[in-house]
Protein backbone atom coordinates (compact mmCIF):
# COMPACT_ATOMS: atom_id res chain seq x y z
CA UNK A 1 0.00 0.00 0.00
CA UNK A 2 1.41 3.25 -1.00
CA UNK A 3 1.77 6.40 1.28
CA UNK A 4 0.40 9.54 0.62
CA UNK A 5 0.31 12.91 2.10
CA UNK A 6 -2.77 14.61 2.46
CA UNK A 7 -2.63 16.47 -0.48
CA UNK A 8 -1.74 13.30 -2.60
CA UNK A 9 -4.99 11.81 -0.97
CA UNK A 10 -7.35 14.16 -2.51
CA UNK A 11 -5.56 13.90 -5.80
CA UNK A 12 -6.40 10.33 -5.32
CA UNK A 13 -10.09 10.37 -4.27
CA UNK A 14 -10.28 13.08 -7.00
CA UNK A 15 -8.68 10.42 -9.51
CA UNK A 16 -10.82 7.96 -8.20
CA UNK A 17 -14.12 9.88 -7.86
CA UNK A 18 -13.86 10.46 -11.88
CA UNK A 19 -12.89 6.99 -12.95
CA UNK A 20 -16.05 5.73 -11.35
CA UNK A 21 -18.49 8.17 -12.15
CA UNK A 22 -18.31 9.97 -15.52
CA UNK A 23 -20.83 13.00 -14.02
CA UNK A 24 -17.67 14.25 -11.76
CA UNK A 25 -16.48 16.91 -12.96
CA UNK A 26 -13.46 19.63 -11.85
CA UNK A 27 -13.30 22.99 -11.77
CA UNK A 28 -11.57 26.18 -10.55
CA UNK A 29 -8.87 28.21 -10.78
CA UNK A 30 -5.66 27.05 -12.34
CA UNK A 31 -6.94 23.43 -11.70
CA UNK A 32 -6.10 22.16 -15.14
CA UNK A 33 -3.11 22.94 -17.07
CA UNK A 34 -1.69 24.06 -13.57
CA UNK A 35 -2.75 21.40 -11.59
CA UNK A 36 -3.66 23.39 -8.50
CA UNK A 37 -2.04 25.63 -6.74
CA UNK A 38 -1.11 23.01 -4.21
CA UNK A 39 -0.85 20.23 -6.78
CA UNK A 40 -4.15 18.95 -5.26
CA UNK A 41 -5.38 18.21 -9.15
CA UNK A 42 -2.09 17.37 -10.71
CA UNK A 43 -2.30 15.34 -13.80
CA UNK A 44 -6.09 15.00 -13.93
CA UNK A 45 -7.15 17.29 -16.68
CA UNK A 46 -4.44 14.58 -18.59
CA UNK A 47 -5.97 11.68 -17.47
CA UNK A 48 -9.77 12.98 -18.14
CA UNK A 49 -9.50 15.39 -20.19
CA UNK A 50 -10.23 19.34 -20.37
CA UNK A 51 -14.00 18.89 -20.72
CA UNK A 52 -13.95 17.20 -16.75
CA UNK A 53 -11.04 19.39 -15.58
CA UNK A 54 -11.93 22.93 -16.40
CA UNK A 55 -9.76 26.13 -15.62
CA UNK A 56 -12.05 28.96 -14.87
CA UNK A 57 -12.24 32.55 -14.32
CA UNK A 58 -10.62 34.29 -11.31
CA UNK A 59 -14.47 34.89 -10.57
CA UNK A 60 -15.16 33.04 -7.61
CA UNK A 61 -19.05 33.34 -7.46
CA UNK A 62 -18.78 32.17 -11.10
CA UNK A 63 -17.46 29.04 -9.77
CA UNK A 64 -20.00 28.56 -6.84
CA UNK A 65 -22.99 29.59 -9.38
CA UNK A 66 -21.85 27.08 -12.19
CA UNK A 67 -21.25 24.32 -9.59
CA UNK A 68 -25.10 24.51 -8.99
CA UNK A 69 -26.21 25.03 -11.58
CA UNK A 70 -24.39 21.52 -12.94
CA UNK A 71 -25.13 20.45 -9.84
CA UNK A 72 -28.98 20.22 -10.57
CA UNK A 73 -28.59 19.18 -14.11
CA UNK A 74 -27.51 15.73 -13.08
CA UNK A 75 -23.48 16.13 -12.36
CA UNK A 76 -21.19 16.00 -9.84
CA UNK A 77 -18.90 18.91 -10.15
CA UNK A 78 -16.53 19.32 -7.66
CA UNK A 79 -15.16 23.04 -7.26
CA UNK A 80 -11.93 24.39 -6.43
CA UNK A 81 -12.07 27.34 -4.19
CA UNK A 82 -7.75 28.54 -4.08
CA UNK A 83 -7.66 29.62 -0.88
CA UNK A 84 -10.44 30.27 2.21
CA UNK A 85 -9.73 33.46 1.91
CA UNK A 86 -11.48 33.73 -1.26
CA UNK A 87 -14.44 31.90 -0.42
CA UNK A 88 -16.98 34.61 0.76
CA UNK A 89 -17.70 35.76 -3.03
CA UNK A 90 -19.17 31.91 -2.96
CA UNK A 91 -21.37 32.38 -0.09
CA UNK A 92 -24.45 33.87 -1.49
CA UNK A 93 -24.52 30.63 -3.83
CA UNK A 94 -23.97 28.23 -0.97
CA UNK A 95 -26.83 30.49 1.20
CA UNK A 96 -29.28 31.31 -1.68
CA UNK A 97 -29.10 28.18 -3.65
CA UNK A 98 -26.89 25.43 -2.62
CA UNK A 99 -28.16 24.24 0.36
CA UNK A 100 -31.74 25.22 -0.03
CA UNK A 101 -32.31 24.21 -3.79
CA UNK A 102 -33.69 20.51 -2.44
CA UNK A 103 -35.86 22.68 0.21
CA UNK A 104 -36.89 25.05 -2.92
CA UNK A 105 -38.10 22.38 -5.42
CA UNK A 106 -39.43 20.12 -2.67
CA UNK A 107 -36.86 17.75 -3.77
CA UNK A 108 -37.42 17.94 -7.19
CA UNK A 109 -34.02 19.59 -8.05
CA UNK A 110 -30.92 18.62 -5.64
CA UNK A 111 -27.47 20.36 -5.66
CA UNK A 112 -24.59 17.44 -5.32
CA UNK A 113 -21.80 19.18 -5.33
CA UNK A 114 -18.27 19.61 -3.74
CA UNK A 115 -16.52 22.95 -2.84
CA UNK A 116 -12.80 22.25 -1.53
CA UNK A 117 -10.99 24.83 -0.19
CA UNK A 118 -7.42 24.73 1.52
CA UNK A 119 -8.14 26.62 4.49
CA UNK A 120 -6.13 27.39 8.24
CA UNK A 121 -3.00 29.32 8.75
CA UNK A 122 0.59 28.49 9.79
CA UNK A 123 2.42 28.08 6.00
CA UNK A 124 3.07 32.06 6.34
CA UNK A 125 1.23 33.51 4.06
CA UNK A 126 0.22 37.06 3.11
CA UNK A 127 -3.52 38.11 4.06
CA UNK A 128 -6.43 36.32 2.98
CA UNK A 129 -4.23 32.80 2.89
CA UNK A 130 -4.78 32.04 6.37
CA UNK A 131 -8.65 31.98 7.34
CA UNK A 132 -10.50 29.58 9.63
CA UNK A 133 -13.61 30.56 9.36
CA UNK A 134 -15.72 27.18 8.59
CA UNK A 135 -18.00 28.12 11.24
CA UNK A 136 -19.65 30.46 9.08
CA UNK A 137 -20.61 27.26 6.76
CA UNK A 138 -21.86 25.42 9.93
CA UNK A 139 -24.63 27.54 10.17
CA UNK A 140 -26.02 27.36 7.02
CA UNK A 141 -28.82 24.73 7.19
CA UNK A 142 -28.60 22.08 4.37
CA UNK A 143 -25.04 22.69 3.71
CA UNK A 144 -22.42 19.47 4.69
CA UNK A 145 -19.27 21.13 6.06
CA UNK A 146 -16.32 18.15 6.75
CA UNK A 147 -12.88 18.65 7.65
CA UNK A 148 -10.27 15.78 7.22
CA UNK A 149 -7.29 15.76 9.37
CA UNK A 150 -5.08 12.67 7.82
CA UNK A 151 -4.29 11.57 4.21
CA UNK A 152 -6.55 8.57 4.92
CA UNK A 153 -9.26 10.51 5.68
CA UNK A 154 -9.13 13.07 3.27
CA UNK A 155 -9.12 10.16 1.12
CA UNK A 156 -12.16 8.52 2.33
CA UNK A 157 -13.91 11.44 3.63
CA UNK A 158 -13.88 13.54 0.30
CA UNK A 159 -14.94 10.17 -1.67
CA UNK A 160 -17.92 10.27 0.92
CA UNK A 161 -18.19 13.96 0.17
CA UNK A 162 -18.54 13.47 -4.03
CA UNK A 163 -21.17 10.92 -3.68
CA UNK A 164 -23.56 12.69 -1.19
CA UNK A 165 -26.79 13.69 -2.38
CA UNK A 166 -25.94 16.77 -0.79
CA UNK A 167 -23.73 19.81 -0.98
CA UNK A 168 -20.51 19.84 1.37
CA UNK A 169 -17.84 21.77 2.26
CA UNK A 170 -14.66 20.10 2.48
CA UNK A 171 -12.13 22.61 3.89
CA UNK A 172 -8.62 21.10 3.89
CA UNK A 173 -6.13 22.35 6.26
CA UNK A 174 -3.15 23.02 4.25
CA UNK A 175 -0.73 23.36 6.85
CA UNK A 176 -0.78 19.96 6.77
CA UNK A 177 -1.05 18.72 3.19
CA UNK A 178 2.45 17.42 3.20
CA UNK A 179 3.26 17.38 6.81
CA UNK A 180 2.57 14.04 7.37
CA UNK A 181 2.87 10.32 4.83
CA UNK A 182 0.81 7.36 6.04
CA UNK A 183 -0.86 4.51 3.69
CA UNK A 184 -3.36 5.37 1.74
CA UNK A 185 -5.54 2.56 0.11
CA UNK A 186 -6.47 3.56 -3.17
CA UNK A 187 -9.64 1.01 -2.85
CA UNK A 188 -12.69 3.58 -3.28
CA UNK A 189 -13.83 3.36 -0.17
CA UNK A 190 -15.57 5.77 1.08
CA UNK A 191 -15.33 6.92 5.35
CA UNK A 192 -18.68 7.91 7.08
CA UNK A 193 -19.60 11.21 6.89
CA UNK A 194 -21.64 12.65 10.22
CA UNK A 195 -19.47 11.19 11.95
CA UNK A 196 -16.48 11.61 14.62
CA UNK A 197 -13.57 9.93 15.55
CA UNK A 198 -11.68 8.93 18.41
CA UNK A 199 -8.21 9.36 17.55
CA UNK A 200 -6.87 8.32 21.21
CA UNK A 201 -8.41 6.75 23.84
CA UNK A 202 -8.39 7.82 27.15
CA UNK A 203 -10.60 7.89 30.58
CA UNK A 204 -9.18 11.62 32.33
CA UNK A 205 -10.00 14.47 29.79
CA UNK A 206 -11.72 14.58 26.26
CA UNK A 207 -9.79 16.53 23.63
CA UNK A 208 -11.90 17.89 20.71
CA UNK A 209 -10.31 18.96 17.79
CA UNK A 210 -10.75 18.64 14.33
CA UNK A 211 -8.73 19.86 11.28
CA UNK A 212 -4.74 20.39 11.64
CA UNK A 213 -5.32 21.30 15.57
CA UNK A 214 -5.47 17.12 15.89
CA UNK A 215 -2.15 17.71 15.41
CA UNK A 216 -1.25 19.78 18.41
CA UNK A 217 -3.91 17.94 20.46
CA UNK A 218 -2.42 14.66 20.02
CA UNK A 219 0.88 15.66 20.94
CA UNK A 220 -0.67 17.25 24.18
CA UNK A 221 -2.29 14.01 24.62
CA UNK A 222 1.27 12.57 24.55
CA UNK A 223 2.68 15.18 27.13
CA UNK A 224 -0.30 14.72 29.20
CA UNK A 225 0.51 10.82 29.35
CA UNK A 226 3.85 11.15 30.13
CA UNK A 227 2.01 13.02 33.30
CA UNK A 228 0.16 9.76 33.76
CA UNK A 229 -2.84 11.69 32.54
CA UNK A 230 -4.55 9.37 29.98
CA UNK A 231 -6.98 11.99 27.34
CA UNK A 232 -9.57 10.66 24.57
CA UNK A 233 -8.61 12.64 21.81
CA UNK A 234 -11.61 13.05 18.91
CA UNK A 235 -11.50 14.21 15.66
CA UNK A 236 -14.96 15.80 14.90
CA UNK A 237 -14.39 15.37 10.85
CA UNK A 238 -17.99 16.12 10.18
CA UNK A 239 -18.38 19.70 11.43
CA UNK A 240 -22.28 19.66 10.31
CA UNK A 241 -24.42 17.64 10.92
CA UNK A 242 -22.42 16.76 14.54
CA UNK A 243 -21.84 13.53 15.91
CA UNK A 244 -22.72 14.84 19.37
CA UNK A 245 -23.30 11.75 20.82
CA UNK A 246 -19.95 10.50 20.12
CA UNK A 247 -18.64 13.58 22.27
CA UNK A 248 -21.11 13.30 25.08
CA UNK A 249 -20.32 9.88 25.54
CA UNK A 250 -16.83 10.78 26.10
CA UNK A 251 -17.32 13.46 28.35
CA UNK A 252 -19.72 11.04 30.26
CA UNK A 253 -16.49 9.08 30.89
CA UNK A 254 -14.38 11.33 32.04
CA UNK A 255 -16.28 14.88 33.16
CA UNK A 256 -13.82 17.27 31.28
CA UNK A 257 -13.35 18.61 27.83
CA UNK A 258 -10.97 20.92 26.23
CA UNK A 259 -12.08 22.29 22.58
CA UNK A 260 -9.29 22.91 20.46
CA UNK A 261 -9.98 25.51 17.22
CA UNK A 262 -7.65 27.31 15.20
CA UNK A 263 -11.01 29.59 14.15
CA UNK A 264 -10.91 32.97 16.13
CA UNK A 265 -12.86 32.33 19.80
CA UNK A 266 -15.95 33.71 19.50
CA UNK A 267 -18.95 32.38 17.32
CA UNK A 268 -16.28 29.46 16.55
CA UNK A 269 -17.39 26.09 16.28
CA UNK A 270 -16.45 25.55 19.49
CA UNK A 271 -18.80 27.56 20.95
CA UNK A 272 -21.92 25.19 19.35
CA UNK A 273 -20.40 22.02 21.15
CA UNK A 274 -19.43 23.66 24.61
CA UNK A 275 -23.06 24.92 24.51
CA UNK A 276 -24.18 21.51 23.69
CA UNK A 277 -22.25 20.34 26.42
CA UNK A 278 -23.57 22.19 28.64
CA UNK A 279 -27.46 21.44 27.06
CA UNK A 280 -27.06 18.16 27.10
CA UNK A 281 -24.00 16.84 29.39
CA UNK A 282 -24.07 19.71 31.80
CA UNK A 283 -24.29 16.43 34.62
CA UNK A 284 -21.32 14.40 33.47
CA UNK A 285 -19.11 17.46 33.70
CA UNK A 286 -16.63 18.13 36.59
CA UNK A 287 -15.02 21.02 35.36
CA UNK A 288 -16.28 24.00 32.91
CA UNK A 289 -15.62 23.22 29.01
CA UNK A 290 -12.37 24.58 28.58
CA UNK A 291 -11.86 26.25 24.59
CA UNK A 292 -8.63 26.41 22.74
CA UNK A 293 -9.04 28.70 20.15
CA UNK A 294 -7.68 31.61 17.72
CA UNK A 295 -7.31 34.88 19.08
CA UNK A 296 -10.22 37.59 18.38
CA UNK A 297 -7.94 39.27 15.73
CA UNK A 298 -7.36 38.66 11.69
CA UNK A 299 -4.82 36.25 11.33
CA UNK A 300 -1.84 38.12 11.65
CA UNK A 301 1.10 38.33 8.98
CA UNK A 302 3.54 35.73 8.87
CA UNK A 303 5.96 37.21 11.81
CA UNK A 304 3.47 37.02 14.05
CA UNK A 305 1.76 34.26 13.38
CA UNK A 306 3.47 31.75 15.66
CA UNK A 307 1.93 34.22 18.24
CA UNK A 308 -1.98 33.58 16.92
CA UNK A 309 -1.59 30.06 16.63
CA UNK A 310 -2.90 27.71 19.36
CA UNK A 311 0.01 25.68 20.03
CA UNK A 312 0.70 22.56 21.78
CA UNK A 313 1.47 24.64 25.62
CA UNK A 314 -2.22 26.42 25.09
CA UNK A 315 -3.73 23.08 24.61
CA UNK A 316 -1.75 21.71 27.87
CA UNK A 317 -3.05 24.64 29.93
CA UNK A 318 -6.71 24.23 28.90
CA UNK A 319 -5.95 20.71 29.96
CA UNK A 320 -4.54 21.39 33.35
CA UNK A 321 -7.38 24.04 33.92
CA UNK A 322 -10.13 21.23 33.25
CA UNK A 323 -8.31 18.43 35.40
CA UNK A 324 -7.20 20.84 38.29
CA UNK A 325 -10.80 22.52 38.63
CA UNK A 326 -11.62 21.91 42.27
CA UNK B 1 -57.19 42.08 -20.20
CA UNK B 2 -56.99 43.42 -17.00
CA UNK B 3 -60.37 41.82 -15.78
CA UNK B 4 -58.42 38.59 -17.08
CA UNK B 5 -55.20 39.11 -14.82
CA UNK B 6 -57.14 40.05 -12.15
CA UNK B 7 -59.37 37.22 -12.56
CA UNK B 8 -56.50 34.99 -12.78
CA UNK B 9 -55.05 36.25 -9.67
CA UNK B 10 -58.45 35.88 -7.74
CA UNK B 11 -58.16 32.12 -8.87
CA UNK B 12 -54.76 31.58 -7.51
CA UNK B 13 -55.25 33.44 -3.94
CA UNK B 14 -58.46 30.96 -3.98
CA UNK B 15 -56.44 28.21 -4.92
CA UNK B 16 -54.20 28.84 -2.00
CA UNK B 17 -56.60 30.01 0.67
CA UNK B 18 -58.39 26.12 -0.05
CA UNK B 19 -54.88 24.51 0.33
CA UNK B 20 -54.29 22.58 3.57
CA UNK B 21 -51.17 24.25 5.24
CA UNK B 22 -48.35 21.35 5.37
CA UNK B 23 -47.62 20.13 8.95
CA UNK B 24 -44.82 22.64 10.94
CA UNK B 25 -42.42 19.50 10.51
CA UNK B 26 -42.89 19.95 6.42
CA UNK B 27 -39.71 22.60 7.15
CA UNK B 28 -37.57 19.47 7.88
CA UNK B 29 -38.59 18.02 4.66
CA UNK B 30 -36.10 17.83 1.90
CA UNK B 31 -33.56 19.67 3.79
CA UNK B 32 -30.96 16.88 2.68
CA UNK B 33 -31.71 13.50 1.14
CA UNK B 34 -32.10 11.54 4.43
CA UNK B 35 -32.48 13.98 7.59
CA UNK B 36 -29.39 13.83 9.57
CA UNK B 37 -29.53 12.04 13.30
CA UNK B 38 -28.14 15.67 14.30
CA UNK B 39 -31.41 17.12 13.12
CA UNK B 40 -34.10 14.15 14.14
CA UNK B 41 -34.32 15.75 17.96
CA UNK B 42 -35.26 19.22 16.93
CA UNK B 43 -37.91 17.96 14.37
CA UNK B 44 -38.91 15.93 17.04
CA UNK B 45 -39.64 18.65 19.08
CA UNK B 46 -41.56 20.71 16.83
CA UNK B 47 -43.70 17.75 15.91
CA UNK B 48 -44.26 17.65 20.24
CA UNK B 49 -45.05 21.48 20.67
CA UNK B 50 -47.16 22.49 17.70
CA UNK B 51 -50.29 22.04 16.55
CA UNK B 52 -50.97 22.59 13.27
CA UNK B 53 -52.05 26.07 11.92
CA UNK B 54 -53.13 27.83 8.84
CA UNK B 55 -51.10 30.96 7.65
Amino acid sequence: MAEATLVEAVRMALARAMADDETVLILGEDVGLDGGVFRATDGLIKAFGAERVRDTPLAEGVIAGVSVGLAAQGFRPVAEIQFMGFIYPVIDQLVSHASRLRNRTRGRLTCPMVLRAPYGGGIGAPEHHSESTEALFAHIPGLRVVIPSSPERAYGLLLAAIRDPDPVVFLEPKRIYRAVKEEVADDGRAQPLDTCFVLREGADLTLVAWGAMTVETLAAADALAAEGVEAEVIDVATLKPLDMPAILSSVEKTGRCVIVQEAPLTGGFGSEIAARLAEHGLLSLLAPVQRVAGYDTVMPLPRLEKHYMPDVDRVLAAARRALEFA
Amino acid sequence: MVEGCAGKGEAATEEYLATAAQPPTAMFDHLYAELPADLRGQRQDLAAAREPSDG
